[in-house]
């Protein structure tokens, strides 16, 4: 068996307010880092009519823990640091006999002119 | 080698190699840490997540007693009483009396403490009356204590009326990486496999926790 991938990741608090001038805001504040298994990275690429849109998709698999049970009720609330990206959760899977979280995180890299 | 000396009751009872009839824990840590909370969330990758840390503090105490269990030696201390029968000779003659458990010697010290040599006198009921500890010394060749002479009002109702408590000492094979790691394969294994059954066959993995434990299993003779 090989080496399994695991890599350093920083999980983060979203939190979502208004400031004074009535503008949403969002705060990312670092909460703790821990180590997960990588896999199924993905570059994709979408073409629209005047940009190119490039959306990277990534599988960190975690223990489950406490913290990160949290993460799954509440997958809004947290983003996950890895490769110096902010990654956002779109889906989380917990396997069957509680051992480990799946979760699918996508970033968004800035639309480029086509 | 004083030509007076016994080596107490074991020469008529040949299924126990040793003096003693009886041996029991009297005391045991169970609650100090041997791998530190760092070196587990390392193992385990999580790192800086501490929402388990109590949940692996037990873990991690569990996986200290049964290493120390498997290599029938003591990592912390262990303090341990054995009783012995009373010989004809036991009064008035030095006799030794072996002691089951030991730990490892270190630095100059041997790897047993004695606490206390006491036994039960011929009063009804007996008393445990301690032995002064000029009548006594521990032999670290043979882990075994020499008492010079115990006195003649040894109970004959009690079975076993001669007592030794002691203590084994902390053990240098604690900071041993090998044992270490050991440890925290052994850990890694409970915290991975939190139920007695599994659906499939589990395989142990070459030099796994026995085989790096096995060279350091002191042998009994």
């Amino acid at each position: 068996m090989s080496i399994a991938r695991y890599e350093n990741i920083i999980v983060n608090n979203v939190t979502n307010g208004i400031d004074d001038l009535g503008q949403y805001t969002t705060t990312i504040t670092e909460w703790f880092k821990t180590r997960a298994v990588v896999s199924d990275v993905t570059n994709s690429l979408r073409i629209a009519e005047r940009y190119r849109v490039y959306q990277d998709l990534v599988n960190l698999k975690l223990n489950y823990t406490p913290w990160v049970k949290q993460m799954v009720d509440n997958q809004e609330l947290f983003s996950i640091t890895w490769r110096e990206q902010e990654w956002r959760i779109t889906d989380c899977r917990e396997a069957n006999d509680r051992m480990s979280v799946t979760f699918l995180c996508y970033y968004n890299q800035p639309n480029t002119p086509v | 080698m004083p030509s007076q000396m016994t080596s107490g009751s074991f020469y008529g009872m040949p299924r126990n190699p040793f003096s003693y009839e009886k041996v029991e824990q009297i005391s045991r840590d169970i609650t100090s840490s041997w791998l530190t909370l760092e070196e587990i969330t390392q193992q385990l990758n999580l790192f800086q997540d501490e929402s388990q840390d109590t949940y692996l503090s037990g873990l991690e105490l569990a996986t200290r007693m049964a290493i120390e269990d498997y290599l029938g030696m003591s990592i912390f201390p262990i303090t341990y009483k054995a009783y012995y029968g009373a010989t004809n000779n036991a009064m008035g003659m030095q006799t030794a009396y072996d002691l089951p458990e030991v730990s490892q010697g270190f630095r100059g010290q041997c790897g047993n403490v004695i606490n206390c040599v006491a036994y039960y006198n011929a009063e009804n009921p007996p008393t445990l009356t301690t032995v002064s500890s000029t009548e006594y010394y521990y032999d670290p060749s043979a882990n075994r204590v020499i008492v010079n002479s115990f006195p003649n009002d040894i109970s004959t109702t009690i079975a076993n009326p001669i007592v030794i408590t002691w203590q084994t000492r902390a053990n240098p094979l604690s900071a041993y990486p090998v044992i270490k790691q050991a440890g925290l394969l052994l850990l890694t294994h409970l915290y991975n496999n939190r139920s007695n059954t599994t659906d499939g066959i589990r395989h142990d993995i070459p030099f796994g926790v026995a085989q790096l434990l096995r060279p350091y299993k002191p042998l009994v003779m």
